[in-house]
Order: structure tokens, then C-alpha cells, then sequence
């Protein structure tokens, strides 16, 4: 079962000598439990699709369907609400709230639903991201990997359809980098979750089910990744 | 580029959207300042110019002293210019009274409160002034001859070379003017004249007015008795010793340092928040090599620099406020008092405005120079900002998340809270310290009320008949006729001891008026006659609602209950010993029967004119006063209107400068969290949520802007009306419930504006925007 399909996607920016065609004519589609990860250089388009795919930008045209339903036919309130519910995101800046401690950034998503947390769920997961000791720690008092794995809880959640993992282990060491890839793999095993990854380095690729490559706004299948 | 500096105009350029708020933010402040200070400046001015033409423009008065030592007191170096004022006298003209006065030509038109319309100032001892509604009444003209009977009883026939211009005073007392030579003078002065007469001094500019009369009082050996201030003209000169004046410096001082504070603390914040949101570029300096020293130097200088751009348009901005002000003022005010300035300009108002625009903005910029400079250059390269580092975490168990989130925004920053709350703060105290001078303006220039007549009648020998209200009703130009019946001395008993009342009477247009001054208790059970009456407020009163008064009436005693208290009454007749008592007049009637009306009340409709009060003479019995109150109306009117505009200016600037603050801030705030904004709508956050948190922020400042500004601004308030009002007409002290919230809500209201503007630009970028904002 298809939980991504993405049709005939393009993205163009400015008008005219200066117009840009960041993304050409993309399709395909993630199914239900897989790791993906898309690979490109800098500039190749890779956070503009990653970005469209997640309802955080607008597409020039094409479509994008998450759990069967299309995303841009649904009006913006909607769309929020779909994507607080079915979308989880890892930045490659964390971005956590500075405000909230460790617990508070993960159960977020949760509460801006107004839903009680399951916190056997919750300390469950603070437990295979190993934060229960850290649960009550603000940002601030967390290294770079820790508040990377605290993203990834954030993004689990509220157990989307689909996470967007934009370059996770691009502020990070090499330890910490594959140390994030590991948990981000058995978080897809464990939970049947699916991911979708951008990420320059093709050594991280290997971490995923399968791997596209983002070449000026062209995407190409590679297949199944050679673990 | 020859200096470091000149990055500061470049970096202007590039980033003039917030310069431009900066500047506009100097501009205002200035604005403020520069109109607040040149309106009081005006309103001073226009204040002396009405003490003058009412009093004149002398500074003291000597009485009981002799030709010699006036003669040395007039050739002291620091005095501009004396003479004799004589007044006192009075002798009649036609049956009517006329009050004479005399000096000579230059005392005359310098120190006395008195015009010349036209003619020639009298220098024999028959020759004289007379005002102008004598001329009218007794069908003369100029250089016509009129005959006097002078106060000994004498006829005397005076030559009348000139129009003495109408006072209100004489207007109101029902008697004509004339005005003598001083030979004329002292040729018909009986003893009247020594009370009346006082020796005029005016001092030079900046003469120590105190330490000139204590020299005065030394050397010539003169009492304090003997000296009296022209109190109103010295007190706006800054230089009275008496009580009321100096609680009013003491006032003065207090607002002056209030609105100096707001202004500071609107350009503090100002900077704060512009600091904040270059920390990046700071930290690219510090970079590139820059010590803290050159960056507090850039940071200062940028401040300074706009404050070159934004102090001229702050003060021309201000200084047309004030002209509109005063066009307002001229536009109101018709007749006499209509000597406001225009198109002065105020020196005082355009120094501190220039002052608080740059050494403001220079203080102001020390303190986020320093922070800036203390900016570490690691913030340039990995791009985190320094407001993201907290201490403890949002409690979000209490409300909802984004509610929490959006308290917790607002208390995060110590210096952010605080200065947004003493914005709200001091926009509330300041408002709640006017609201007093409101309160003050009502009470001691009080705008013509409702009651006040046009034209009143008082009995002579014979009281007035009640039919006559009927009569006069129906003359063309009347309006409404009311009378009161008074009973001098009444003897009364209360539970405080024995004492007398004057018991005066009420219809029932006086019972609704009297509405505006009862202080305490209610008013209707008088009017309905139920035994109850009203007492008048006077010093050491005891009076309480509810008091019994058992009243020792000719035919039989009568126990009355007091309803309500006024702060004031008409009345012809003096207070008794306990005051003044109201009742309705079927109620005066039962306890001292019916003695037909003291004193009757003319109100003119539009058609009411001169001919209208000669039909009302006509109807009053002969021996009866018919005082012609317009010009005096007029006058009291427009010194109201002067304080009015003033006070009432100064609030709206401070209602202003409480709306543009607020907007400032929250605008400031809300565009340093962009980025967050965007981070949390990326999770799922949408704009209902995003706006309830930045409004739950902006509430959280409001909310705690108005507990401080309560808990400072009412005793502050309180203290003011116990200062000003409460210790000069006993009117008891209440929260001023209505002002109180007027501000409150407007503070709410900016608050809840002025996060519509930031939020509707944070809808308008796409989330992918919002989130690389300042990244």
C-alpha cells in the first residue's frame, strides 16, 4: 500500500531570464513502513520537494497524496490540522522549541491537538531515544544529538503516516550522524513507520529501504539501497 | 570607506525598514515631549493673559502705606513700573450705583484690570471714564456731561472724555464704572477708599519676587497684611509661596518626570528590541575583528543618527500640534479672553523636546551598546540567537499550549517584561494623574452649569412674588425662570449640638442640576417633600446622610432627615453656622411659610438679549438688583475652555503615546519570534493557535502593565485628589472608576490592534519563509 504517491510535481521560482524550475515533472511514491532517502547536491532541489511533499510550500503544479488523500485540494485550516496529524518533521536544525523541555517538545504536536498524550507511549519512546533521564532538560542543556533524537520523538509523536527528514544529520558529528541513522531505521522497523530523508551525504543513503537522486530538479530511482 | 563608521549609513540603507520604525519611535517621543511642554507653555501664557485682564498685571499690592514710602518702593531698581490703584468709593447715578475707581494713565492701563474703549484718559478732577452699558442705559455719549452723587451726598458734574470697556464684574453686581483722574479721585474719597485702595507694584523679568517682598516688608517696615500677591500671575510665573501654588509645582514636577519617563521608556524599548534583532549582525563584527568598544561606538551612533533625522520632524510635528491646539482655542473662545497666543513658538517645548531627543536616545542606546558588545562573535557562525536561552521550562498543564506558550513569551525576558509593563504602566499612571487635573478643572474653573443664569434677580425690601416666574416666562428671549426662597438663621439642633442653617428652597430644574453636586445620599426624597432635606458642604462639616436635623421654625418645631450632601449651593443670603439647607419648596413653605422668592434665575434662550432684560427690570419691583451675569458667564466659560483643550490634549497624547508603545513593542516582539512562529506552524501549529498565543503574550504584558499602573497609579491618583481637591472642597476620594477603565480598555484594545499587523505579515510568508527568517 502506497502512503506517498507524488505526481508529475513542479516548482518554478521567479519569472522570465531568472526563472528557476527547482523541481521537473517529479513523480513517485513511498510505500506503507519504508525508509527512503533522496540524495543531490546542494541546490538540486532535494528541501524544495521535501518541503512540497511536507505542506509546507506550494507546488507550480502536480499532486501529492498522503494516506490516499490530496493534499492541496484541502483548504489551508484543513491542511494544518492533516498535517499536524499525518506529518512528522526532523530539521536539520532541530528547531525545538527553546521554551519546553524535552517531555513538552515531544508531547507538542499532541497538545496544539488538544489530545491527552499516552504517556505509556511517550516514555516508551524516551526510552529507545534514551532521554528518560533527560526528560525534564530544556534545549539548551542538551548536545546536538540529543536534541536531534529529541526531534525524531517529536516527530513519532503522534505516529504519522509520514516523517520528513530534512538532512537530520547535517549539524551533527559523525557518532551522533550515525547514531541518528540507526534510530531513524529502527524506528521505520519498529513502528512500521514511514520516512522519507534528504540528505547530501550518499554514505548516509545506505541507511535507508531505498534511494532517489535529485539531479536539477530531476528525480531518479537508484533502487534498493545495498546495506 | 575611510572609517568603520561609515558602515553605519550603508547598513541604514540596506536595512530601512527598521530604521525607519526607530526613527519613527524618536519622532513621536519627541513629538510628545515637544507638545506637551509648548501646550502647557501656551496654556500658561494664555492663563496670564486672562490673570491680567482680570486682576492686571501687577505682581504685589501694598496697602496702608504713605506717599514717601511709595515714592521709594517706585524708584527701587528692580521694579518696572507702581502707582496708586484707588477703588472703594461708590455714589450713585440715577438711583443706580456706580463704583468709582482712580489712577493715572499709565497705572491705569499697566496695572489695573480695567480698559479704555476709546476717548481720552481723564487728567482733571472732572473728567471721567464711564462704562459703556451706563453710556447705553442713561442715553449718553461721549463728551456728554453726567451728574454724580459723589459719597458725600453731593452732586457733581463730570465731563465723560472716554468708554471704559464693560467688566463682568460690574455687569454682575448691577452697578456702572467710572473711572478718575487721581486728583478726581481723592477729591470725592470717603472712608471706603482706604480699604480699597492699594499701591501697585510690577517687578522687572527675573526679579526674585519672594526675596523682593521680604525686603519690601524689612526695610520699609511693612507687615505681611500690607503685602498681598497678585497670587494667580505669580503663580504661573513660578514664583508664589502660598499652599495652593506650590501643591501645584509639586504636581507639575511629578507629571513633567512621568512624561519623561514614558518618553524614555518608549525609546529604550525601542533600542532594546533593535538590538535584539541585529545580535547576528553584531556577533559578524565582532567577527571580523571589531572590539566591544567599537561596536557600543557603532551602536551609539546609529541612535544618534537617527536621532538627526528624527528630532527636527518630532519637533515641527509637535510644535503644529500645538498651534492646531491653540487654532481650536481661538475658534472657541470669543470676546474679551481671546488673547491666545498663535503661531508662538514655545522655547521651552522645542529645548525639551530637542533634549529628550538626543541625550534620551544617547542613555537610551548605553544599555543595548553594552549588550551588543558583549554579543559573542560564535552567534555570527552558527547563527543561534541569544533570546533562545531559558532557564526553566512553559508550564503548559494550566491553559492550553499556546496559551502557555504565549505567557510564558511574555514573562521569559526579565528586561522585556519589564519594560513592557512600566509602558503600560506609566500610560496608566499618567492617565489616572490627568484624570485628577480633570477633576480639578471641573472644581476650580468649573464649565458654566447648568443652573447658571443669565440674568438673576435679587429682592430688595419686599421679596419677590412667586407668580412673577410665570410672568417673565412668557417675555420673548426667556428660557427658564427659577426662584428660591431663603430663611436666614434658622435656629436647628443635630446630634452635633445646636447651631443655625439658612433654609433655601428648590424647584424642580434645581433639584435636577443639583444632581451634578451632591457628594453623598440621594437627591429624590427631597424633591418629593418626604421631611428630607440637603446640607451643603463647608469646612469641619459633619454632616452624614441620614442625620436628623430638628429645626426650630417660628409656629412649631420640625424634624427633618439629610438626604444627600452638595458641595455647593446659590444662596443670597450667608451660611448659617451649620451651613446651607435644601429643601423642596412645598417643604420651606410648612416650616417657614411662604416668604415669596429671595433671589430669581433668568435663563436667555437664543433670541434673549438687551431688550429682554429691560422687560424683566420692568416686571421686578424698583428696589429690586437685576444682575446682567453674560459677560461674566463668558469669562468664566473661557478660562474653562483654556483648561479644558490643555488637559484634555494632554490626555489624548498620553492615550497616544500609550497606543503607540504598545504597538511598538508588540510589533517588535512578535517580529523577534518570526522564525519560532514558523518552527511551531511547520509542526502543526495553525493561525487560530498562532494567534491566540501571540495574543495570550500580548494580554500577559497588558494584564500585568495594568496591576502595576493600578497598584502605583491609584494611591498616586488619590494622593493627587487629597492634594488638589479633597483638601479645598471636601469631596471625598473614589476610585475613578470610569477613567479607570477607559484606560484599561484602550490598553487592551492597542494590544489586541496591535498584534493584527505582525500576525497578518506572518500569514502572508509561506511556512518555508517564516522558518529561515533571521536563520
Amino acid at each position: 500500500m502506497n502512503i506517498l504517491e507524488v505526481q508529475d510535481l513542479c516548482k518554478t521560482y521567479g519569472t522570465g531570464d531568472a526563472e528557476v524550475h527547482a523541481l521537473n515533472h517529479v513523480s513517485f511514491s513511498v510505500k506503507k513502513g519504508e525508509f527512503v532517502a533522496i540524495v543531490g547536491e546542494s541546490g538540486s532541489g532535494k528541501s524544495t520537494l521535501l518541503n512540497i511533499v511536507g505542506a509546507l510550500d506550494d507546488p507550480t503544479a502536480g499532486k501529492v497524496w498522503i494516506d490516499g488523500k490530496d493534499i492541496f485540494s484541502m483548504p489551508e485550516k484543513k491542511l494544518t490540522v492533516f498535517r499536524r496529524q499525518h506529518i512528522g518533521f526532523v530539521f536539520q536544525a532541530f528547531n525545538l522549541i527553546s521554551e519546553l523541555n524535552v517531555e513538552q517538545n515531544i508531547v507538542f504536536p499532541l497538545l496544539l491537538d488538544y489530545k491527552k498524550p499516552n504517556f505509556q507511549f511517550i516514555n516508551e519512546l524516551l526510552n529507545v531515544l534514551g532521554l528518560t533521564e533527560r526528560r525534564n532538560h530544556l534545549p539548551g542543556q542538551l548536545s546536538g544529538g540529543q536534541q536531534q533524537r529529541v526531534a525524531i520523538g517529536r516527530a513519532l509523536a503522534t505516529r504519522p503516516a509520514l516523517i520528513m527528514a530534512d538532512e537530520p544529520t547535517g549539524n551533527l558529528d559523525s557518532k551522533n550522524s550515525q547514531e541518528v541513522l540507526a534510530l531513524l531505521q529502527s524506528m521505520s522497523t519498529k513502528y512500521q513507520q514511514t520516512i522519507l530523508m534528504i540528505t547530501h551525504n550518499e554514505n548516509h543513503a545506505s541507511a535507508a529501504d531505498r534511494v532517489f537522486r535529485m539531479t536539477d530538479g530531476a528525480l531518479k530511482d537508484l533502487g534498493v539501497s545495498s546495506q | 570607506m575611510k572609517s568603520y563608521f561609515d558602515l553605519v549609513p550603508q547598513y541604514e540603507k540596506v536595512h530601512w525598514k527598521n530604521n525607519k520604525i526607530s526613527v519613527l519611535c524618536i519622532v513621536l517621543s519627541v513629538l510628545l515631549v515637544t507638545a506637551i511642554f509648548s501646550m502647557a507653555d501656551m496654556a500658561i501664557r494664555a492663563q496670564t493673559n486672562y490673570f491680567i485682564k482680570t486682576n492686571g498685571e501687577y505682581h504685589i499690592s501694598l496697602t496702608e502705606i504713605d506717599e514717601s514710602t511709595a515714592k521709594v518702593v517706585d524708584s527701587r531698581i528692580d521694579v518696572a513700573a507702581s502707582g496708586w490703584a484707588y477703588q472703594g468709593c461708590t455714589g450713585t447715578i440715577k438711583q443706580k450705583s456706580v463704583s468709582f475707581a482712580g489712577a493715572n494713565e499709565t497705572t491705569f492701563t499697566i496695572l489695573t484690570e480695567m480698559n479704555m474703549e476709546c476717548g481720552t484718559y481723564p487728567t482733571r478732577t472732572n473728567e471721567a471714564l464711564l462704562n459703556k452699558t451706563a453710556l447705553n442705559e442713561l442715553e449718553l455719549s461721549m463728551g456728554d456731561t453726567v451728574t454724580v452723587t459723589v459719597p458725600d451726598g453731593s452732586q457733581k458734574s463730570y465731563h465723560i472724555t472716554g468708554i471704559l470697556e464693560d467688566m463682568g464684574s460690574l455687569l454682575k453686581a448691577d452697578v456702572y464704572g467710572m473711572v478718575l483722574s487721581e486728583d478726581g479721585f481723592r477729591a470725592i474719597a470717603d472712608k471706603g477708599a482706604n480699604d480699597g485702595t492699594t499701591f501697585r507694584v510690577q517687578f522687572k523679568n527675573g526679579v526674585d519676587i519672594q526675596k523682593a517682598i521680604r525686603e519690601i516688608e524689612e526695610v520699609y517696615g511693612l507687615s505681611e497684611n500690607q503685602v498681598s500677591e497678585n497670587t494667580a500671575l505669580i503663580g504661573l510665573m513660578g514664583q508664589s509661596e502660598n499652599s495652593t501654588m506650590q501643591s501645584f509645582y509639586i504636581v507639575a514636577a511629578f507629571l513633567v518626570l512621568l512624561i519623561l519617563i514614558a518618553a524614555t521608556v518608549m525609546i529604550a524599548a525601542s533600542f532594546n528590541t533593535n538590538v535584539l534583532e541585529r545580535v547576528q549582525f553584531y556577533g559578524i563584527l565582532r567577527c571580523l575583528g571589531a572590539s566591544t568598544q567599537q561596536v557600543k561606538n557603532f551602536v551609539i551612533l546609529q541612535g544618534l543618527r537617527q536621532s538627526i533625522r528624527g528630532v527636527p520632524i518630532g519637533l515641527i510635528a509637535g510644535q503644529i500640534i500645538t498651534w492646531c491646539a491653540c487654532l481650536l482655542l481661538k475658534s472657541v473662545i470669543v470676546g474679551r479672553f481671546s488673547e491666545i497666543p498663535l503661531f508662538r513658538f514655545s522655547v521651552i517645548g522645542l529645548i525639551t523636546g530637542a533634549i529628550v531627543g538626543f541625550l534620551i536616545v544617547f542613555l537610551a542606546s548605553l544599555s543595548p551598546a553594552k549588550k551588543a558588545s558583549k554579543v559573542s562573535p560564535i552567534i555570527a557562525i552558527n547563527g543561534t540567537s541569544q533570546l533562545t536561552k531559558n532557564k526553566r521550562a512553559a508550564n503548559t498543564k494550566l491553559f492550553r499550549v499556546e496559551t502557555s506558550m504565549g505567557i510564558f513569551h511574555a514573562l521569559s525576558g526579565k528586561k522585556n517584561v519589564f519594560l513592557m509593563t512600566c509602558s503600560f504602566a506609566i500610560s496608566i499612571m499618567l492617565f489616572l494623574s490627568f484624570q485628577v487635573m480633570v477633576v480639578f478643572l471641573n472644581q476650580g474653573m468649573p464649565a458654566l452649569s447648568a443652573s447658571a443664569a443669565d440674568v438673576s434677580a435679587i429682592m430688595g425690601s419686599t421679596s419677590l412674588d412667586r407668580k412673577l416666574v410665570q410672568k417673565i416666562c412668557v417675555i420673548d428671549g426667556v428660557g427658564k425662570v427659577f426662584g428660591r426662597m431663603e430663611k436666614a438663621d434658622l435656629p436647628i439642633l443635630t446630634g452635633n449640638g445646636t447651631g443655625t442653617i439658612t433654609l433655601i428652597s428648590y424647584d424642580d430644574n434645581q433639584f435636577k442640576w443639583a444632581k451634578e453636586e451632591l457628594n453623598k445620599g440621594k437627591i429624590n426624597s427631597v424633591q418629593e417633600n418626604q421631611n428630607s432635606v440637603l446640607v451643603t458642604y463647608y469646612e469641619g462639616a459633619r454632616w452624614n446622610v441620614g442625620d436628623i436635623i430638628t429645626i426650630h421654625a417660628s409656629s412649631e418645631e420640625k424634624q427633618v432627615t439629610v438626604a444627600g450632601i452638595l458641595t455647593t449651593t446659590n444662596a443670597t443670603n450667608h451660611a448659617g453656622s451649620k451651613g446651607y439647607m435644601i429643601c423642596s419648596e412645598q417643604t420651606f413653605v410648612e416650616i417657614a411659610g411662604d416668604l415669596g422668592y429671595t433671589s430669581l434665575d433668568v435663563q436667555l434662550s437664543k433670541s434673549g438679549n438687551d431688550n429682554t432684560i429691560s422687560a424683566i427690570r420692568k416686571l421686578v419691583p424698583a428696589d429690586s438688583s437685576v444682575l446682567d451675569n453674560r459677560l461674566s458667564n463668558s469669562e468664566a466659560q473661557s478660562s474653562y475652555y483654556i483648561g479644558a483643550i490643555f488637559i484634555y490634549g494632554f490626555l489624548v497624547i498620553i492615550a497616544l503615546i500609550t497606543m503607540f508603545n504598545i504597538f511598538n513593542s508588540m510589533n517588535a516582539s512578535v517580529t523577534a519570534r518570526t522564525k519560532q512562529y514558523g518552527i511551531m506552524r511547520s509542526i502543526g501549529m495553525d493561525a487560530g493557535q498562532l494567534y491566540k498565543m501571540i495574543a495570550s503574550e500580548a494580554f500577559t504584558y497588558a494584564a500585568l502593565g495594568c496591576i502595576v499602573g493600578c497598584i502605583l497609579g491609584l494611591p498616586l491618583n488619590k494622593m493627587m485628589f487629597q492634594f488638589l481637591i479633597s483638601d479645598k472642597w471636601g469631596t471625598s476620594w473614589q476610585i475613578p472608576l470610569s477613567s479607570l477603565l477607559m484606560i484599561i480598555l484602550l490598553c487592551f484594545a492597542s494590544a489586541a490592534i496591535a498584534i493584527r499587523h505582525p500576525i497578518k505579515q506572518i500569514g502572508k510568508m509561506t511556512i518555508v519563509d517564516t522558518v529561515k527568517q533571521q536563520q
